[in-house]
């Protein structure tokens, strides 16, 4: 089944090999598109749905770019297969619903993903380690060029590519970085840095929201404004101010470690042995001790553990991935022991 | 939609009524509508001014509709959606929606985005043209700027490149280029919106 051959697979963007990804962990192009000739997702038949996740269906797989890539029906997914596709990153929490007719496809590095029947007829994402977005922009729309040759997406001369949210119309491209700022949050800048962003338009989420906080200082941020501005714009302007974000916080890294130097040494140190010898460990806790390591590891106080392990167990402790690992629904208690045994074996 | 009132005939207006402990949603025909003095004319807004409020605060946005009352709201013949529908889910329907729903969707875009004229890419099926008119008009802007400044000199740069672009868009339809830009109104398709092929149009605004 397509989905056990997604299980398979690493995704390439998160071996922790692009700009700047001591802090930006990877980022995200993703493009939104309806077919011409349909009602958008919401408002189409069952069977407009199955006509446009044929056509879109059979454009994309006939795509070089998705050759030993897999197609998921999301129709018959079991929910905790969905849930892992989103702890994964590979969709947004919104194909957690209503499932019918809806199909993904990923590519064998999982680095781009067509989803067909989300909120629009087609969303194209293409993913990149570290922080670039013209990287990932460059490849969303290059394939998009490409689909073009089979499929017609619907677009007006005054809003550009229509969409089933107005938020989204025009370009349709929206990007986001998923941005490690432990030295921001600790300092506490960080909130005044979310409001600075939220005026210029940018949305900002935790990835993990924890129930004392965001869970392992990790924050998910993507732009917002997709009309009156041409991609390249949208691009440079996104890169720019991310870039700022990364500055901001390894400033506020060396201010740590001036002042509190030892103090963050012993939390890292702390946190590894944590992670390496716990029996049971909850979510929010081990993100937080993955996010000190992390830190560590970027200040050169810990031993190097490669970025590709720490970017990988972001996801393989968040409890879709422990149960699919599994095979099995977890009895209470069990996520926290084979989170704690997953965790012994990759940092041991 | 079927008339909740007399259940026989087509409902034409859509009538939210509010209290402080539930939420009434009725649909009437023109004739319980207008026994009602619940007015179905198609004329004019009857969506208050100021009516969208922050960027795509959807739920707010409802809550301001339901309060104001009876809110006439016919839906769109494409896909039946109306903006009651529209502002729950924060989804329009189909792409007549966008004409259909003008007048909200509008200051919505103006809201959220700040600007409301497309910038981007433009689908290469449509031709250079596509590209070229929105560059006259840019620079027809900026022509209008350059008079009133009185930077004669400037405004002849910018009359000259119209004239360059116009002369190009009229050899190329000369050549037998199809002029394929605009507003394209298609049978079984929505108003204003054609497929793509595609090619980069870079950025600008």
């Amino acid at each position: 089944m397509a989905f056990d051959d997604i299980l398979l697979k690493e995704a390439a963007w998160l071996d922790g090999s692009g700009p700047m990804s001591d802090i930006a962990i990877a980022t995200r192009a993703s493009l939104s598109r309806n077919l011409r000739g349909h009602r958008f997702v919401g408002a189409a038949t069952i069977e407009e749905l199955a006509a446009v996740r044929r056509e879109i269906g059979s454009a994309v797989m006939a795509s070089a770019r998705w050759v030993g890539g897999s197609e998921v029906e999301l129709g018959g997914c079991p929910h905790p297969r969905r849930r892992w596709l989103v702890e994964a990153l590979l969709c947004d929490p919104e194909l957690l619903r209503e499932t019918g007719e809806r199909a993904l496809a990923a590519s064998a590095d999982l680095g781009l993903v067509a989803v067909i029947n989300q909120e629009d007829h087609l969303r194209l994402d293409a993913m990149r380690s570290g922080l670039d977005p013209s990287g990932a922009a460059e490849t969303v729309l290059a394939v998009e060029r490409e689909l073009e040759a089979g499929l017609q997406f619907v677009y007006s001369e005054e809003f550009g590519f229509l969409t089933a949210c107005p938020a989204d119309v025009g370009t349709a491209l929206r990007l986001s970085v998923l941005l490690h700022l432990p030295a921001l949050a600790q300092g506490g800048d960080i909130n005044r840095i979310m409001g600075s962003l939220a005026q210029l338009r940018y949305s900002s989420r935790p990835l993990v929201q924890g129930a004392d906080g965001v869970a392992g200082d990790l924050y998910q941020i993507s732009s917002r404004i997709t009309l009156g501005r041409g991609e390249q714009d949208l691009v440079s302007d996104f890169a720019h101010h991310m870039g700022r974000i990364v500055r901001y916080e390894k400033l506020a890294r060396e201010s740590l470690r001036e002042a509190r130097g030892v103090r963050i040494a012993d939390m890292a140190g702390r946190a590894r042995g944590i992670l390496g010898g716990s029996w049971l460990i909850g979510l929010d806790e081990a993100l937080e001790m993955v996010g000190r390591v992390r830190l560590g590891v970027a200040m050169e106080m810990l031993p190097d553990i490669p970025a590709a392990t720490l970017n990988r167990i972001l996801a393989k402790i968040r409890p879709a991935h422990l149960r699919v690992a599994a095979g099995r629904d977890l009895a209470a208690g069990e996520e926290d022991r084979l989170r704690a045994d997953l965790l012994r074996g990759l940092l041991p | 939609m079927i008339c909740q009132v007399c259940g026989t005939e087509v409902a034409v207006a859509h009538v939210v009524e509010t209290d402080a402990a539930s939420l009434k949603e009725r649909w009437y025909c023109a004739h319980c509508a207008a026994e009602r003095g619940i007015r179905t004319d198609s004329g004019g807004s009857e969506i208050p001014d100021g009516f969208v409020g922050p960027p795509l605060d959807l739920l707010a946005e409802t809550e301001r509709l339901l309060h104001s009352g009876v809110v006439k709201d016919p839906p769109c013949p494409a896909c039946g959606r109306t903006v009651a529908v529209a502002l729950r889910t924060g989804l329009l329907g189909c792409p007549l929606c966008y004409e259909v729903f003008r007048e909200w969707v509008h200051p919505l875009l103006r809201r959220h985005h700040g600007r409301t004229g497309h910038a981007g890419r433009i689908p290469t099926i449509l031709g250079p043209n596509a590209s070229h008119r929105r560059e006259i008009a840019r620079l027809a802007s900026l022509l209008d700027d350059a008079v009133a400044r009185e930077a004669y000199e400037q405004a002849a740069a910018h009359r000259d490149e119209i004239r360059r672009l116009q002369r190009e868009i009229d050899e190329l339809g000369a050549a037998g280029g199809a002029e394929r830009v605009g507003r394209v109104e298609e049978a079984g398709d929505s108003g204003g919106v054609t497929g793509s092929g595609g090619e980069d149009r870079g950025g600008e605004d």
